[in-house]
C-alpha cells in the first residue's frame, strides 16, 4: 500500500532574481513498512525533498505538483493542519544533530515538549514517555537534564531519532542522519533505526550521499540527480545491475569499487543543462540527450529509469 | 553556578583594585601642584608659601607616591573615601544620597527601553521585511539619530511649556521622572530594538528552530520558548553594558533636567576642581560598572548552559 505520493513536484527558489530549480518532476511513492533511500550528491535537491514533504521551506518557493498523504494534498494544507501532521504522522530529523538541537534546553524537555503539546499530558508524564523514549534510542534517562552540548555527536544524533520517533509517526524522514559520525558509531546508529522503523511498522524516506548506509537499511532506492529522479528500484537490483549511466559510475565511485570519479562536475540548479541533466557527463550520450528531455519509464517491475538507453514496449509502440 | 560567580566576583575584585590605581595615578599626573590646587580651592587666589606647604602636611601630600597610594587604598578599603576639598562634606556619603536619584532613572529607564524593545524587536524579526517591520525599523532609526539633549529639550518645551503638564526639572516625584525616563528610555530602546530584531532573525534561521517546527510546535511556542532566550543572549550583554553606563549617571540628561543623581556630582565636582570627589565619584562608578557586568554574567549563566557548566 502506498502511504505518501509525490507527483510531479517542483521546487524552486528565487534566490536574487536567479531561479534555482531544486526539485523538477519528481515523482516517488512511499510504501508501508518500507524504507526508501534517497541517494545524491551534495546540493542535488534531496533535502529540498524531504523539506518539501514535511511543508518547512523558507517563503521565498514556489511549489508545483502534489504530495498526497491519506487522501489530502499536503501541498494544499492550512498551517494548522500541517502542525498536526509534523511530528505526529510524518517525523523528520534534520541533518547535522549539534546544531539542530537546541542549545539552552534540556534534551528532556526537547522530548517531553512534544508530548506535552501534542498529547496535552502533564509534566510529570511527559517526563516518564521521555525517559522511556531516551531507552528505546540506547541513552541513560538519568541524562535528561543535561544540555546538548554535553553530549557526543553519536549520542545527539540517538537524541534526533529519540525526537523522530517520539510519537510514533507513520513516516520518518531522516537527513543524512550518519555524517560526521565515526565508521563503528555509524554502523550503531544505522541498526537502530533500522530495528526501531521496523518493529514499530513505520515507514521511513532516509536522504543520503552514503551508499553504504542506503544498502544497510533501504528497501528501495531512488537516485537523485540535479533536482531530478534518474532511477527507482530494490536495493539489490539497483547495487547488482544499475541501469543509468549516472547511477553505473556513482557505483563505480565506491571505494570498493574501485573509487573512479564521475568526470566533469554536478550543473548548478539555476542552469540546468537542456535535453538530459546528466548528458555532458555522460559516458554513452548521443545527439537525442541533448536535445530531447527523458521521461521516467518503467522498465521492469519496480525499476523506473529516465534515460534514453532505455525503451519500453509503450513508448516504441 | 556557586564556583562560576565566585570567579566572576574574585574578576571583579581585581578590575576594582585596577581602577584605584588607574584613578589614583590620573590624580598624581594631574598638571600642577595639587597642595597648591586644593590650597587655591580653599583660600582663593591670594596664598602665600606658607599656606600651601600646611597644606602639602596636612594633607599628607609630601610623603612618596606610593605611600599615597597605600594610605589611599588602605581608606578606600574601610569604605573611606575621604572629605571633599570644598566642603569636607564625606566623599561616600555625598554620593550615596545622590545614588539613588540615579538609580530610579536608571531602572524607570531600562524598564521603558526593554517594554518598547523587546516586543517591538521580535515583531519586527518575525514579520521581516514587511510595513510594519519598515515602520519599527525606521522609528528605530530616529530614534538612534535623535540626540538625548535635543529629544530632552524638545519634551520639555511640549509637555513642560506649551501643554503645562509636566514639570521641566527636579526631583521627587513622579512626575518628575517622566520626560528623563522617556528621553533617556527611547534613546535606549532605538538601539536595543535593532539588536533584538538582528538577533531574533539570526535564531529564527538555525537548525533547531527548524527542528522545533517539524515537531509539529506553534508559532508562539517557537518564539517564545526556543528563539527567545537564544536571541537574548546579545541583547543582555549589550543593555547590561547601558546599564553599566546609566548607573554611572546620564550626565547630559541629569544635567537638562537638574536631576540630582551622580552624573551631575561628578560634573559639578569637575568643575569645582573637587579632587576628592572627583576621585571618589570615578571610583563608585568603575565599581557600579563592575558589578553590572558581573550581574550580566550570572544572567548569561542563568541563560546558556554552555558556560554555566564551563570547565576550569
Amino acid at each position: 500500500m502506498t502511504l505518501l505520493k509525490i507527483e510531479d513536484l517542483g521546487v524552486y527558489f528565487n534566490a536574487r532574481g536567479r531561479i534555482v530549480k531544486a526539485n523538477n518532476g519528481v515523482d516517488l511513492e512511499i510504501e508501508e513498512n518500507e524504507i526508501l533511500g534517497l541517494i545524491g550528491e551534495t546540493g542535488c535537491g534531496k533535502s529540498i525533498l524531504g523539506r518539501a514533504i514535511i511543508g518547512l521551506l523558507s517563503e521565498n518557493v514556489e511549489i508545483k505538483g502534489k504530495i498526497i498523504y491519506r487522501r489530502e494534498n499536503l501541498l494544499t494544507l492550512s498551517e494548522d493542519k500541517m502542525r498536526q501532521i509534523r511530528g505526529k504522522e510524518i517525523g523528520m530529523m534534520l541533518q547535522n544533530p549539534s546544531t539542530s538541537l537546541n542549545p539552552v534546553l534540556t534534551v528532556g524537555e526537547q522530548i517531553a515538549e512534544v508530548y506535552r503539546y501534542h498529547e496535552g499530558i502533564g509534566k510529570e508524564e511527559a517526563r516518564k514517555k521521555a525517559a522511556e523514549t531516551f531507552k528505546l534510542v540506547g541513552i541513560d534517562p538519568e541524562r535528561m537534564d543535561e544540555y546538548p552540548h554535553q553530549f557526543s555527536g553519536g549520542m545527539k544524533q540517538r537524541v534526533m531519532i529519540a525526537i523522530g520517533l517520539a510519537l510514533n509517526p507513520r513516516i520518518l524522514i531522516a537527513d543524512e542522519p550518519t555524517t560526521g559520525l565515526d565508521y563503528s558509531m555509524k554502523k550503531k546508529i544505522v541498526d537502530l533505526m533500522s530495528e526501531l522503523v521496523r518493529s514499530r511498522n513505520m515507514s521511513m524516506l532516509l536522504i543520503t550521499h552514503d551508499l553504504e548506509v542506503a544498502k544497510r537499511m533501504c528497501d528501495r532506492i531512488a537516485v537523485m540527480y540535479a533536482s531530478e529522479l534518474l532511477e527507482i528500484a530494490p536495493v539489490e537490483k539497483i547495487l547488482s545491475e544499475p541501469k543509468h549511466p549516472y547511477t553505473q559510475d556513482l557505483l563505480d565511485s565506491l571505494p570498493r569499487r574501485g573509487l573512479k570519479p564521475i568526470p566533469g562536475a554536478s550543473p548548478s540548479l539555476t542552469s540546468l543543462p537542456a535535453g538530459c541533466r546528466f548528458h555532458p557527463r555522460c559516458r554513452y550520450k548521443s545527439d537525442e540527450c541533448s536535445e530531447k528531455h527523458p521521461e521516467m519509464i518503467e522498465i521492469e517491475a519496480k525499476n523506473h529509469v529516465r534515460c534514453f538507453l532505455y525503451k519500453n514496449d509503450e513508448n516504441k509502440g | 553556578m556557586l564556583k562560576y560567580i565566585l570567579k566572576r566576583l574574585l574578576l571583579v575584585f581585581v578590575v576594582v583594585l585596577g581602577v584605584t590605581v588607574v584613578t589614583f595615578s590620573a590624580m598624581q599626573s594631574a598638571p600642577g601642584d595639587p597642595a597648591e590646587m586644593i590650597a587655591v580651592a580653599r583660600y582663593g587666589e591670594d596664598l602665600t608659601q606658607e599656606e600651601i606647604e600646611w597644606v602639602r602636611v596636612t594633607e599628607g601630600l609630601d610623603a612618596p607616591v606610593y605611600i599615597q597610594y597605600l594610605g589611599w587604598l588602605e581608606h578606600v578599603l574601610r569604605l573611606d573615601l575621604g572629605k571633599s576639598l570644598i566642603t569636607y562634606e564625606d566623599v561616600l556619603e555625598e554620593i550615596l544620597t545622590r545614588f539613588p536619584a540615579t538609580l530610579v532613572l536608571t531602572i524607570s529607564s531600562l524598564i521603558l527601553s526593554l517594554l518598547i524593545a523587546l516586543p517591538i524587536g521580535i515583531i519586527s524579526a518575525v514579520r521581516k521585511n514587511t510595513i510594519v517591520d519598515n515602520a519599527c525599523m525606521t522609528g528605530a532609526l530616529l530614534g538612534v539619530s535623535m540626540p538625548n539633549f535635543w529629544l530632552g529639550l524638545l519634551l520639555i518645551w511640549l509637555f513642560a511649556l506649551s501643554l503645562g503638564l509636566l514639570p521641566s526639572f527636579g526631583y521627587g516625584s513622579i512626575k518628575h521622572l517622566i520626560l528623563p525616563t522617556i528621553t533617556l528610555g527611547t534613546s535606549m530602546a532605538a538601539i536595543t530594538t535593532r539588536l533584538t530584531r538582528s538577533s531574533m532573525l539570526d535564531v529564527l534561521n538555525q537548525d533547531y528552530i527548524v527542528t522545533a517546527k517539524a515537531k509539529g510546535l506553534d508559532e508562539k511556542t517557537i518564539l517564545l520558548k526556543h528563539a527567545l532566550k537564544n536571541a537574548m543572549l546579545p541583547v543582555i550583554t549589550f543593555v547590561g553594558l547601558q546599564l553599566g553606563f546609566l548607573l554611572g549617571g546620564a550626565v547630559i540628561v541629569e544635567t537638562i533636567f537638574a536631576w540630582p543623581g551622580i552624573g551631575r556630582l561628578l560634573v559639578d565636582s569637575i568643575y569645582a576642581r573637587d579632587f576628592a570627589l572627583i576621585q571618589g565619584c570615578v571610583l563608585f562608578i568603575a565599581v557600579i560598572f563592575a558589578l553590572a557586568n558581573l550581574a550580566v554574567d550570572i544572567l548569561y549563566a542563568y541563560l546558556d548552559p554552555r558556560i554555566r557548566y564551563e570547565k576550569k
